[in-house]
């Protein structure tokens, strides 16, 4: 069950390991997820470990479970016509005019929805280079089959709203690998490098000196040891006024 | 079990399945968000919903994991061995009454289930997060001096929180759920503030948190926080303000401003920054 959206996540960049897995099934044992929107939280907890994988997970989330599959849509309820993104959405379409004016009336509601989902696959399939994320292959266990979806959608006591409308307000957009540097994710950023300053005794081979140092001696070979590189605390260098840190970029920054 | 929130402090609905989640789970839940979103606060809220003991280990830069299981005194042990024990009722030939246990060994130790809160974890270095990723792992750790392996009874619900000021590493996070709070929104603002200052009115509330969600977007070195608007709201009812705040004449600015800078920056918009 759910297998090929692991491979989908995976895909994404996003780290899943069997150990997750094996841990879902357990949850999903005790009855941890009765509901789609409980499932949404379980897996973003048990699977996401890092927050600039959030965004990701849930617009694959969403695309999974709630995508279209060719000519199968999704039927929403009366809610989502009043949804504040849709009317947004449906708005701007009329002003750029590529709906036509008198859409409202001419279309039914199954074939706006059919046309904002085509626009957002297609809004997301540019922003990540025009990867899918549309169920290939097996489908979702809540089924694209069997007519009404709205069964699906069983709201908690209390909860916030549906998933959907969690993953809408896309709250954690800016803390994504490939957002740009803006004050919210600054602080992220300043977490993820890492200060390297030599350390221990020197073992580590310096290739290039012991190359110089060999070939200066007449082909005599002569070995030169250097201290290592490890991370250590801003603070405690700052106050003790060693002599400055070489900073290094950790790997997710270089995309 | 499930944490339903109280009465002092506002529970979104997705963090109470969360905490449920983990606590069915048996894992310790990671949460990390911006100062003031009630991560700490977290903690203590569960543990007097659920009517559970708490330890807390408020973690500091000097802390090593060893220290947060157990403590062995060997000082108090020598003196004793060499000047007596008095009437202490200590045994020097008797190492437990020299074991002292941290906030962790407690609650492994005690018969009920405990809640178990490691208050800003990324203050400590690394190497003391990698000691303790085996002790949240299996719920046990050793004594070394007398090879005695001290397993929890009952798993603490386990609350980390992290100020996000270093990356943890990678085998910690993977030991736990991680949750990341976001800034509350307008309206979850409001009811947090409707559960501290229940007579506060509508206008006077709808103003400052307008005023409020405006100087966060101006880009301030320390942008304010839950904390500072609820010291300001606290402030302007002590005063008797009256709405509409105008944004230009903030009252009592330097409860929500703290840097200098930014004072300057947001007094002198169209003077040259000194």
């Amino acid at each position: 069950m759910f297998l090929p959206f692991f491979y989908q996540l995976r895909d994404q960049g996003i780290p899943i390991s069997l150990r997750y897995i094996l841990e879902f099934y357990q949850a999903l044992e005790k009855g941890l997820a009765p509901d789609l929107d409980r499932l949404f939280i379980l897996m973003r907890l048990i699977f996401i470990k890092k927050i600039e994988h959030f965004d990701g997970f849930e617009q694959a989330f969403a695309a999974y479970f709630f995508g279209a599959e060719g000519d199968d849509i999704p039927r929403f309820s009366q809610e989502v016509w009043e949804d504040k993104g849709f009317r947004r959405w449906l708005e701007e379409e009329l002003a750029k005019g590529s709906l036509p004016d008198d859409a409202l009336e001419r279309l039914s509601l199954p074939e706006l929805l059919q046309r904002f989902w085509e626009v957002a696959m297609e809004q997301r399939g540019k922003h990540r280079g025009g990867h899918t994320w549309v169920g290939t292959g097996g489908t979702s266990a809540f089924g694209h089959s069997g007519g009404d979806r709205e069964g699906i959608r069983v709201y908690g006591d209390g909860m916030h709203g549906s998933a959907l409308k969690v993953i809408e307000s896309r709250r954690y957009v800016d803390y994504a690998a490939s957002a740009t540097l803006r004050a919210e994710n600054l602080r992220q950023i300043l977490a993820a490098l890492k200060h390297m300053a030599p350390a221990g005794p020197p073992t580590e081979l310096d290739v290039d000196e012991t190359i110089d140092r060999s070939c200066r001696n007449g082909g005599e070979i002569e070995l030169v040891f250097r201290r290592e590189l490890r991370s250590s605390s801003a603070r405690s260098h700052a106050s003790s006024g060693q002599p400055p840190m070489r900073l290094s970029i950790s790997p997710q920054l270089k995309r | 079990m499930q944490f339903l929130g109280t009465n002092k402090y506002y529970l979104n609905p997705e963090l109470k399945e969360i905490v449920n989640i983990a606590t069915a789970m048996e894992k310790p839940l990671l949460v990390t968000g911006e100062a003031g979103t009630g991560k700490t606060q977290l903690g203590f809220e569960i543990s007097r919903a659920l009517e559970m003991t708490l330890e807390e280990a408020r973690c500091k830069s000097t802390f090593k994991g060893e220290e947060l299981c157990y403590v062995y005194d060997t000082v108090l042990r020598l003196n004793d061995s060499r000047f007596g024990t008095g009437e202490s009722g200590r045994d020097v030939n008797n190492i437990w009454d020299y074991l002292s246990f941290g906030p962790i060994g407690r609650a492994f130790l005690a018969e009920d289930r405990r809640v178990l809160l490691l208050d800003e974890i990324d203050k400590t270095d690394s190497d003391t997060q990698d000691n303790l990723l085996d002790v949240l792992e299996d719920g046990s750790f050793i004594i070394r001096e007398i090879n005695h392996k001290v397993k929890a009874k009952q798993m603490p619900i386990t609350i980390i929180t992290s100020n996000a000021k270093r990356e943890l590493s990678d085998p910690f996070l993977r030991r736990c759920y991680c949750h990341h709070i976001p800034f509350p929104s307008m309206e979850e603002m409001s009811q947090i503030v409707r559960l501290h200052y229940p007579e506060v009115s509508a206008p006077l509330m709808d103003s400052a948190l307008a005023i409020f969600y405006h100087l966060r977007q101006q880009g301030f070195e320390k942008p304010p926080a839950t904390a500072e608007l609820l010291d300001w709201l606290g402030a302007l009812q002590i005063d008797g303000a009256k709405p509409p705040l105008v944004p230009d004449k903030i009252p009592f600015l330097g409860t929500l401003l703290k840097r200098t800078q930014d004072l300057l920056q947001y007094k002198g918009v169209e003077r040259e920054s000194p």
